[in-house]
């Protein structure tokens, strides 16, 4: 853009500018780019350098001339708002009757615990003495461990064949 | 000696042994999982006594407890069986209601607020049990008695 150009007469080059304002009718475009154009070779005396164009320059178009779509921006943002505040209300109410269902349900259990653990003690107890009498039958009358608590067998002698 | 197989047969496992004579007999409960759940809350109201008497053996049985607490076991399974069999007596066509509808809702309890309603109004006619949620909010209608059950496939009123 800055091709110097020296001028007949002068010591002084002076480069040629941006001056002029085309406008470009492109179809694709909404707003109409600028054409740059050098300068006209004559210049007043007292501009030599760097000069306005002769009459000013036009108007640069920077803004779009389109129409702002949709609400004001503040309206979708305390919309927004609204449906997290819907969201978060319905959310915490299904979080407190799902923590009731489940104290519901853990008392239900807890009711029924004892009982069950009542009915497998038996079982085991029995077992245990099964186990005691088949290792009296055997001529065993170790202890299997030192210590007096219950001990659920970790294997368990099978007969032969299917009793009953 | 290197030719015993392990077994392992469910078939052979089970150990037919009858419990020794000097051990009370009991009838076990021989409910299933859907009845005791549904009669859980009245099993609970009535057998508390016994329950925590149990436990409490349990507990301080120091490892002794399967053979030492044979005798309160006995208790709560009586208990429990004397309950299951009241409301077998009076509440006979609720209670299967409910438990029936349990078992097919994969035991969820806020799909049968219907059958339950009726099941504990019943109950509580018949027999005195109530069911109470311990630690439940206060000055909140409890979850059993709400209408509408927020969980529900059908969410609104339940009946």
């Amino acid at each position: 853009m800055f091709n110097q150009k020296e001028r007949v007469g002068s010591l002084i080059t002076v480069p040629t500018h941006v001056t002029t304002v085309t406008r470009s009718t492109s179809p694709f475009l909404d707003f109409e780019p600028i054409a740059l154009t050098p300068n006209p070779p004559t210049l007043p005396p007292s501009c030599l350098r760097i000069c306005p164009q002769r009459g000013g320059y036009a108007q640069v178009q920077y803004k779009r001339n389109l129409p702002a779509r949709g609400f004001k921006p503040w309206v979708y943002m305390v919309g927004m708002h609204a449906i997290m505040a819907y969201g978060f209300y319905k959310y915490f109410h299904g979080v407190r009757e799902q923590r009731e269902l489940s104290r519901e349900k853990m008392w239900s259990r807890l009711y029924l615990t004892p009982l069950l653990q009542a009915e497998e003690d038996r079982d085991q107890v029995r077992r245990y003495y099964a186990d005691q009498a088949r290792a009296k039958a055997l001529g065993i009358e170790d202890k299997v461990y030192n210590s007096e608590r219950f001990i659920r067998p970790t294997f368990a002698i099978t007969p032969s064949n299917v009793t009953q | 000696m290197a030719q015993r197989d392990a077994r392992f047969n469910q078939h052979v496992l089970v150990d037919t042994t009858p419990m020794p004579d000097h051990i009370p007999k009991v009838e076990e409960i021989g409910a299933t999982s859907a009845p005791l759940f549904s009669a859980a809350y009245f099993i609970g109201d009535r057998c508390k006594a016994f329950n925590d008497d149990y436990m409490k053996c349990k507990e301080e049985a120091n490892g002794r407890g399967e053979i030492e607490c044979l005798k309160e076991g006995r208790k709560v399974t009586r208990c429990a069986a004397s309950v299951i069999k009241d409301i077998n007596t009076h509440c006979l066509k609720q209670f299967k209601e409910h438990w029936e509808c349990l078992e097919n809702n994969n035991h969820y309890l806020f799909e049968c607020r219907k059958p339950e309603q009726a099941l504990n109004s019943c109950v509580f006619d018949k027999l005195g049990l109530k069911k109470t949620i311990p630690g439940a909010p206060e000055g909140e209608v409890p979850v059993h008695l709400r209408p509408k059950q927020k969980y529900a496939q059908f969410p609104g009123r339940q009946y």
